[in-house]
């Protein structure tokens, strides 16, 4: 390769990779918004009702009553109430019912085998009856259209015409920032220089951890946003233990309407997961099959892979249940639930740290390097 | 469709997660020693680009909702400790095991998720028992903004400015005990 480079060569050059830029930047809009139109064809959020009424209202529905109260920490509002919980539109509505019609019916999709909860809840939403009333079945006031205090709460979402306005700018943003990224790194640098050094970035084996929280940011808004989801590593072994699950008891509530069978999106995110970082490792020069990890362990606790992999399985089967009581794991809890500003993901985070800290401390004793 | 986008999503998690090295056992018990501060920069990085980019997607109007995870503050205090005994236990957590898998370790990917499989399972067992405990804590705000009653930008503004002080802190206390995270595997 000639290192002096007529002037006219460089330039074409700079041009040739800001289209490339650009038609990366197009690409990257593009899927984006297929993706976000996908999602209300899809369906893919597990639930539309907590995600519009508690994220966008000012947290209605929970605790307002005793049995959303009590219900509140599933997601189960289209078990009682009907509905569409998988449409993320107006549509959502369709198929509304009567929570507490045909003596509970809707209860026993979940508490069959415990007719004393719903007998309690059709007490409390009995109306007083005036006194000489003729006995009947009660009347229940039940209408599924937002309350006007719902309403209020809810005008704060803007009509689709400003969305998509907002989208034309900020598209506009994106485009003339990648524009003039491009334009500004090619004249300053030249395009093979570039080049190399993004071969490079991705070869070296480790970056900067600030970098990979910023892209892993990135990850987490997209599948919150676009797809609905939160980012979970514990939500894959739910569904992985589903089967084994079912198969030793399949009237168990839990592993039929809390993880239900059809859920796969975590297992998949999972799959996709280990894909990612085996690249990543064979790129970087760090995979290898291993049975123990690979420093400070065996100088604290031996070479033993019996002992390794007892207290690995344990703290595994631990974390299960911990990520179980408090609602998800540190990507599915601390971090997507922190990025949405769930108070609980706090919480979480400083029960891990309140934890991990003291039990660190006892297992190392007075190892101090 | 939705199985490509989980793959991709999942591709990226875990190229994340290796790259900064949370595959190895010592980086993740080391933030609870103090020792190696790499757990704690990158999950408040994430927290806040996460963050600032659910808002503005909010705001703009790209997507009306985003799932919200319940909050019950004891219970989510109270798994965490459970999680946290775990995690300084294994070296990994449910996320980061994908990560130690893809590098080739077999003791998460047996052990593990054999650990993983069996917990939720345990858990599935207790949750009759403990739902009714946990829900009687459930809280009534989904957010902070919404708890305190604030703008949620004003929340996000916030907690940009305590994870850079917990960052500058972290990396001062490395500089200064100068025996960090410089034990490569």
């Amino acid at each position: 390769m000639p290192v002096v480079e007529s002037a006219v060569a460089k330039g074409r050059r700079a041009n040739d990779s800001m289209w490339r830029w650009l038609l990366a930047g197009a690409v990257a809009l593009f899927a984006y918004g297929l993706a976000a139109s996908a999602q209300a064809q899809c369906g893919v959020p597990t639930s539309s009702c907590r995600d519009c009424h508690e994220s966008r209202a000012a947290g209605l529905f929970v605790a307002a009553e005793r049995w959303h109260a009590d219900h509140a920490l599933g997601d189960f509002c289209s078990n009682c109430h009907g509905g569409s919980p998988t449409t993320a539109d107006e549509g959502a509505h369709a198929g509304l019912a009567d929570p507490l019609a045909n003596e509970g019916e809707r209860c026993r999709i979940c508490h069959a085998n415990r007719p004393r909860i719903f007998d309690s809840y059709l007490a409390l939403a009995r109306p007083p009856r005036a006194p000489g009333s003729a006995a009947g079945s009660p009347v229940l006031a039940y209408d599924p259209r937002p309350t006007a205090r719902a309403s209020t709460h809810l005008a704060g979402t803007q009509p689709n015409s400003g969305r998509s306005r907002n989208a034309i700018c900020l598209a506009a943003i994106v485009v003339i920032g990648l524009l003039a990224a491009a334009y500004i790194a090619a004249c300053e640098r030249g395009a093979g220089v570039l080049q190399s050094r993004l071969r490079a970035v991705f070869r070296r084996s480790e970056w900067s951890a600030y970098a990979c929280g910023a892209l892993l940011g990135v990850v987490v808004t997209v599948s919150m946003t676009v797809f609905g989801r939160r980012l979970s590593g514990s939500g894959a072994y739910q569904e992985l233990a589903g089967p084994l699950a079912r198969g030793l008891s399949p009237s168990s509530t839990y592993w039929t309407q809390v993880i239900r069978p059809s859920e796969h999106w975590n297992s998949v995110v999972l799959a996709g997961a280990v894909a990612g970082s085996a690249m990543a490792a064979i790129l970087g020069g760090r995979f290898r099959i291993r049975w123990l990890p690979d420093s400070q362990w065996t100088d604290v606790f031996g070479a033993s892979i019996a002992r390794r992999w007892s207290l690995a399985g344990l703290g595994a089967a631990l974390t299960a249940v911990g990520g179980g009581i408090a609602g998800g794991c540190t990507a599915s809890l601390a971090l997507s639930g922190g990025a949405a500003l769930s108070p609980g993901a706090f919480a979480f985070m400083a029960g891990m740290f309140a934890a991990g800290i003291p039990t660190a401390r006892l297992l190392y004793g007075k190892y101090s390097r | 469709m939705s199985i490509v986008a989980a793959l991709g999503i999942g591709f990226c998690f875990g190229w994340l997660l290796e790259k900064a090295g949370l595959a190895r056992y010592d980086r993740v018990v080391n933030v609870f020693r103090f020792r190696d501060f790499t757990v704690l920069k990158l999950l408040l990085s994430a927290l806040v680009v996460g963050s600032v980019g659910v808002q503005a997607s909010l705001a703009l109007g790209f997507s009306r909702s985003v799932p919200v995870p319940a909050t019950f503050l004891a219970g989510n205090f109270v798994g965490g400790l459970i999680f946290g005994v775990g995690m300084a236990l294994s070296g990994f957590c449910p996320g980061t095991i994908a990560a130690g898998i893809g590098e080739g370790r077999l003791d998460y990917l047996i052990a593990g998720s054999l650990g993983l499989v069996a917990g939720a399972w345990i858990f599935g067992a207790l949750y009759p028992r403990l739902f009714p405990l946990l829900a009687r804590g459930a809280h009534t705000a989904a957010t902070i903004s919404q708890w305190c009653g604030v703008d949620p930008w004003l929340i996000v503004v916030l907690l940009a400015e305590l994870a850079g002080i917990a960052c500058y802190a972290a990396e001062r206390a490395r500089r200064v005990a100068n025996r960090g995270p410089n034990r490569d595997a």
